[in-house]
């Protein structure tokens, strides 16, 4: 399921729940947008498995994130993902005296996650290229 | 003395900017205290304008290298809090009640003598500083001081039963005080130690306490002292001016009151501007009372007229009549005309004489008159005759010498009876008196004299004694009334001979403080600027979802109305920081402008020790606070004790360099440390945590071959920094040495041996404990380039652990 998300879709998905209030998101949003933030990290790890190390997506989620910075050649990159994903992690396992996480921490998942998106993708473009054929998702881009 | 540095800039400051109706040598004077000061403004010379440069070197570079506790507060038995003695972030974590805490509080106490924090609590608090389970106390800390082989060792011991001040310091084995090394005014500086009571209260103090914390750092003290002097002589100098000035009304009331003329005198004195001061010392001292016209120069005269003696004057009078009475009785019956009988006698006797024989008178013709008896008893008579008119001569010349020294008792009327003016007492009478004694009657009658003498004389006496007792009488009366204004007078004129000198001087000293206060306001802007940037940057990024935001923040103004100036923005409107800000918030603005303070490089403290700032602050913060002071630990030593697991998680989190070290504590104070983190300990769990993975696929492995090539990175870097430290360097050349190798294989050498040359001989060396030294250390050497682990990756990271803990070298003796 996590291989045919979009990692793009979900994280603007999940900007949205923080930022559109409705009487539906009250109070939910900001496990809401961290369970769809989490989902577009580990979409965006399943396309950056897929490109670099099958196999590795089966793996633990710790495990995956400590992978990001050295398969990516981008360890900054790495941290940051590592630090959404224990701060996305903390706020999906419902813990009754857990805070929720902050606007602004959410939004630095956001970016880790939409960041990596891009990274994924690129990589998998210039793997593409290097077999002679677009990827599925750029071969639909204009 | 002041540092030469802060007086080179002040001189080159007036070189430029020279004061106007002020000298040098008085700016400068103040430099050396309020006598100096003194001194140039009685006219001395400025005298040492130069001064010596400061005596002693600045202090050696220290970081903490271990905290050694035995029977204080919460730890019993000996236990040490080893630190590397490095630049670098240490937590150091604990339950409360766990004797963490008392390591931070052992230094303070060690450093700063009494603790803080105790000293606002109760004696009953202060009293248990003791720990029960043990008998003395010890605090020992040791400091890595840079280039020196030897940790630097300061000691604090108290006997059994012994109060909290009375311990004995000892500073590298010698009882001494810290001062001695050179660490008294950088404690008081650049405080390292930071406890969570101060970081909540820091805020809470007046301006004028956050002014003074902070200018400390900037250096300038010798200038504001100096500007203190000026102010306080300023002051006192201002103080004499209004001394002499604050009574000059009630007196200038009095002296309207008084009649005296001595009083008008001082009143126009008064009334001129500057004050006449020497008229009014004239008048006081009697000068003034000498001059022509003068009221009191006059009643002084007349109670000194000059007296007639009624002795003298009845003698006079006497005499006169005496003489008179004796000329008027030899001039009665024949006295009067003795001569010329005797003349007539003696021309008879004569002529008889001429005529011998014949007895007839040749005048009346008759017979028998002129005998031998008749010329006989003519001849006595004649005799007689010349002595009674030679008495009648004698007595008339006793009589005008009598005239002629009753004359000389009448003297002219004296001058002080004619002078013009009223005198305020009556002295028509005497003069009249005196005109009239001194009419003498025409024709030398001494009757007539010694009656005028008699009857004028005493009235003149009368009147003489009258007016001089009214002159005497009136000149008491004014001065007692003048007796006490001059008095007042007295004790005032040296007050208002100060203050005139004082008022002189005011401008000169208001216009070297202006001077001063210019030039360190210039010096304490220029110098507060770089650490205002460094407050910024770690509230932004301490802020986090603060919607406060800091805008300008400045020292201002000077002695009392000096501040910290907090400016800032609140969802972007201007607004009173302190007022608006949570005590999270306010916590971390403290630690944004403690950790600047502490981290000056004049400071010799490269290490803080911070104690639970994570308190009342929201998750975010606590990431911004890890962020915070792992931007600090760059380049210093930076210790945190907290008893908030958010703090470690946060640093875990952002994948921060730290070390974490746990305290727990046992039953009767045994004290325990591990180290449960560390940059090393979380490559290894990093590099475990992927290689325990269930189905990692191959591509994956060089993942665990990059974390473990960081494991090893991590540990040599710490052993070259230990062995270079033990070897006596500066920690400058460390940090150049690790720049330079360029291989794995290199800075483990470094590590080993101590020379990156030496690269073939680490395998060899590290294989003798570990076989798989020479494999492992190839892989790692490709690291993430794709080093492919064969076999089982986790087995492969227990290598690395193994090789890890290999690099670090033994601990010294004693240590």
């Amino acid at each position: 399921m996590a291989e045919e998300s979009d990692p793009h879709a979900l994280v603007a998905a999940a900007r949205d729940v923080a930022r559109i209030e409705t009487e539906a998101t009250a109070g939910l949003w900001p496990r809401a947008a961290a369970l769809l933030t989490r989902q577009a990290l580990e979409a965006a790890m399943a396309r950056l498995w897929a490109a670099t190390a099958p196999g590795l997506e089966r793996t633990s989620g710790r495990c995956q994130v400590l992978c990001v910075g050295t398969l990516l050649g981008d360890p900054d990159l790495g941290g940051r993902v590592t630090l959404a994903w224990n701060v996305l992690s903390e706020a999906c396992h419902h813990r009754v005296y857990r805070l929720p996480p902050t606007a602004s921490e959410l939004e630095r998942a956001f970016e880790a996650a939409w960041d990596l998106a891009e990274a994924t993708e690129a990589l998998a473009c210039e793997a593409a290229e290097r077999r002679g054929r677009l990827p599925p998702r750029a071969e639909g881009l204009p | 003395m002041p540092d030469a540095a802060l007086l080179s800039l002040v001189a080159a400051r007036w070189e430029a900017h020279p004061a106007t109706g002020t000298s040098a040598p008085l700016v400068l004077a103040a430099f050396r205290g309020r006598e100096a000061v003194l001194g140039v403004l009685e006219g001395e010379d400025g005298g040492g304008a130069t001064t010596e440069p400061a005596a002693s070197r600045a202090p050696d570079p220290v970081h903490l290298a271990a905290i050694t506790v035995e029977g204080f507060r919460g730890i019993g038995e000996r236990a040490t809090l080893r630190l590397h003695p490095a630049p670098g972030l240490t937590l150091v974590v604990g339950r409360n009640g766990s004797g963490k805490s008392s390591f931070s509080e052992a230094l303070e106490i060690l450093l700063l003598g009494t603790n803080r924090r105790w000293d606002r609590r109760s004696p009953v608090w202060r009293d248990g500083w003791r720990n029960l389970h043990h008998r003395h106390t010890v605090i020992e800390a040791r400091f890595a001081a840079d280039g020196r082989r030897e940790p630097l060792v300061v000691s604090r011991r108290w006997d059994d039963g012994a109060g909290l001040q009375e311990s004995t310091l000892s500073v590298g084995g010698r009882q001494r005080s810290l001062e001695s090394i050179g660490w008294a005014q950088p404690l008081a500086s650049y405080p390292p130690l930071l406890s969570h009571h101060e970081l909540e209260s820091a805020l809470d103090d007046t301006p004028s306490h956050l002014y003074d914390a902070l200018a400390g750092i900037l250096g300038l003290g010798d200038l504001r002292a100096a500007q203190e002097t000026l102010r306080g002589v300023r002051l006192d100098l201002e103080r004499a001016v209004r001394a002499a000035g604050d009574p000059v009304d009630a007196l200038v009331r009095r002296l309207e009151d008084s009649a005296d003329e001595r009083a008008a005198t001082v009143l126009a004195a008064l009334r001129s501007r500057p004050w006449d001061l020497d008229a009014i010392g004239e008048t006081l001292s009697g000068e003034a009372a000498a001059d022509e016209g003068s009221t009191l120069r006059r009643l002084s005269d007349l109670a000194a007229l000059p007296v007639l003696a009624r002795e003298e004057l009845e003698a006079t009078v006497r005499g006169l009549r005496d003489a008179d009475r004796l000329v008027t009785e030899l001039q009665r019956g024949e006295g009067a005309r003795a001569d010329e009988l005797a003349d007539l006698l003696e021309r008879a006797l004569e002529v008889h004489a001429h005529a011998a024989g014949q007895t007839a008178c040749p005048v009346c013709g008759t017979e028998g008159v002129l005998t031998y008896a008749w010329r006989r008893h003519t001849g006595e008579r004649l005799r007689s005759l010349r002595e009674d008119a030679e008495a009648l001569r004698a007595a008339r010349a006793r009589r005008e010498a009598a005239i002629a020294g009753a004359t000389l008792l009448v003297t002219a009327v004296p001058a002080p009876l004619t002078e013009s003016g009223d005198p305020g007492v009556p002295v028509e009478p005497a003069l009249q008196a005196w005109r009239r004694w001194s009419a003498i009657p025409e024709g030398g009658d001494a009757q007539r004299l010694a009656a005028h003498l008699q009857e004028r004389g005493q009235q003149l006496i009368a009147a003489v004694a009258e007016l001089r007792r009214s002159a005497r009488e009136e000149l008491d009366r004014r001065q007692r009334t003048w007796r006490p204004i001059a008095d007042t007078l007295v004790t005032w004129l040296p007050a208002a001979r100060d203050a005139r000198a004082a008022a002189e001087r005011v401008p000169a000293v208001r216009a070297a403080e202006t001077w001063l206060r210019d030039a360190h306001d210039e010096l304490r802007d220029e110098r507060f600027r770089p650490i205002a940037e460094a407050v910024q940057a770690n509230w932004s990024a301490l802020r986090q979802d603060s919607n406060v935001s800091l805008g300008v923040l400045r020292l201002a103004g000077a002695s009392t109305r000096r501040q910290l100036v907090l400016d800032g923005s609140v969802d972007g409107e201007a607004a009173p920081l302190l007022g608006v800000m949570s005590q999270g918030e306010l916590n971390c603005l403290a630690l944004s402008l403690f950790l600047p303070r502490a981290s000056q490089p004049e400071s010799p403290f490269r290490f803080v020790v911070i104690d639970d700032p994570v308190q009342a602050m929201d998750p975010s913060k606590v990431e911004g606070l890890a962020t915070a002071l792992a931007a600090a630990a760059r380049d210093r030593q930076v210790v945190v004790l907290t008893h908030d697991t958010r703090l470690p998680e946060a640093v875990r989190f952002l994948r921060l360099p730290a070390t974490v070290i746990e305290v727990a504590r046992r039953e009767g104070s045994i004290v325990e440390l591990r180290e449960l983190d560390s940059p090393v300990r979380r490559h290894i769990d990093d590099a475990l945590a992927v290689a325990r993975s269930d189905g990692l696929p191959p591509e994956a492995r060089r993942v665990v071959a990059g974390f473990c090539r960081m494991a090893l990175e991590a540990a040599a870097t710490r052993a070259v920094a230990q062995r270079m430290r033990r070897e006596g360097r500066r920690f400058a050349d460390v940090e150049a040495e690790l720049e330079r190798p360029t291989t794995l294989l290199m800075l483990l050498a470094l590590a080993l041996f101590g020379d990156a040359s030496r690269s073939a001989d680490v395998v060899p060396r590290l294989a003798r404990d570990e076989p798989g030294a020479a494999e492992t250390l190839r892989i790692c050497n490709r690291g993430a380039h794709g080093g492919a682990i064969p076999g089982d990756p986790a087995a492969f990271v227990r290598v690395v652990e193994s090789l890890t803990r290999l690099l670090a070298p033994p601990e010294p003796a004693g240590g």
